[in-house]
């Protein structure tokens, strides 16, 4: 596990460099309306490519233990699912209140698709806790970790997208 | 500020190419081969070298959160340009403490192909001064486009860290944590 552990920490770093080059193409983040749907992806995208980035880490360094790492992995999954929440309510809270537009299943994606990874590195850890056998872990964060991948890698093509669209729109 | 044309962006490339050949080749000829080197208060050079590339990646870490706080990713207080500098000074610190580690590995080393991680260790170690200096050469100009600056920033961290990833935490999961 280690070698991919290693693969994902070099990834998830190498992807974050691309983030902040994803956000710089297109409109500042700040403000309201469709910029601050944006603004949510990002700071989402941020947090997905944050935590795989350093739980990878923590599991590669040499002093952790089973439990330890579930008991990491179990922050990571809460900091996660809160950081998700904060991050997208004043987006949901616009578009209840009628402020902004957007298709409702894929903005609605954009808050469960990271809910449900967290919520199984989440399980996973659980189990881990109650098990001698440290694979446990290990299989639930190689799981989790493709998951949220995909959906990093789906919201930073996103972002680059929507950025290079609202820049090159004419005035 | 006007913007300049996307070919001004071949020169913190070319900066970043010419940088990593010189060092390779540098590391190539292992000029200073079998002098002795410092190790301050470690117990020997080996173990002085994991702990301050350890604290350099450290501070690149740091980095990466100033960043994302100037970047707007996140949020924390306090407001203001405080961590435009903490940035910048981390940055330097992390770079400064690089030097000797390099200088150990360019000269006293030098480039080594007996193992995969040593193949990437030395490819990567060659190419850190050049994104560093390609990363200098966007900040101290104006007019490149805004995703340059982060483009370099995050090359710079990632090849940091593969240093890392290769070298003291193989050595600290191999032989120990010690000083």
């Amino acid at each position: 596990m280690a070698t991919y552990y290693v693969v994902c920490a070099g990834a998830a770093a190498t992807l974050v460099g691309l983030l902040f080059v994803a956000v710089q193409i297109g409109p500042p983040l700040s403000g309201v309306g469709p910029v601050r749907r944006r603004h949510a992806m990002a700071r989402s995208t941020f947090t997905i490519f944050a935590i795989i980035f350093a739980l990878s880490l923590y599991s590669l360094t040499p002093f952790n233990n089973p439990g330890g790492r579930a008991l990491v992995a179990l922050a990571a999954a809460g900091t996660g699912t809160v950081r998700a929440v904060l991050t997208w309510i004043p987006v949901w809270r616009d578009k209840l209140q009628g402020r902004i537009e957007f298709r409702l299943w894929q903005t609605a994606w954009l808050l469960v698709g990271p809910l449900l990874a967290y919520g199984y590195l989440a399980f996973g850890a659980f189990r881990q806790l109650g098990s001698t056998d440290p694979s446990l872990l290990d299989n639930t964060a190689a799981g989790v970790f493709i998951l949220l991948f995909v959906i990093g890698l789906r919201n930073s093509w996103n972002l680059l997208v929507e950025g290079t669209q609202e820049t090159t729109k004419p005035s | 500020m006007q913007p300049r044309s996307r070919a001004w962006l071949a020169i913190p490339l070319v900066a970043f190419a010419l940088v990593s050949l010189t060092i390779g080749l540098a590391a190539h000829q292992r000029l200073g081969a079998g002098k002795p080197y410092f190790h301050l208060f470690f117990t020997d050079t080996i173990h002085m070298k994991v702990w301050l590339v350890t604290a350099a990646i450290v501070l690149a870490l740091s980095q990466l959160l100033t960043a994302s706080r100037i970047y707007g990713l996140l949020h924390f207080p306090p407001p203001g340009r405080l961590y435009n500098i903490v940035h910048r000074w981390s940055g330097r610190t992390a770079i400064a403490l690089t030097l000797p580690v390099a200088y150990h590995c360019i000269f006293l080393l030098g480039f080594s192909t007996y193992s995969t991680r040593v193949y990437i260790h030395s490819l990567l170690g060659s190419a850190i001064y050049g994104a560093f200096i390609g990363k200098v050469v966007i900040v101290r100009s104006s007019g490149f486009p805004g995703w340059a600056l982060p483009l370099a920033g995050g090359t710079l961290f990632s090849v940091l860290l593969g240093l890392w990833l290769s070298s003291a935490l193989w050595f600290l999961s191999n032989r120990g944590i010690g000083l």
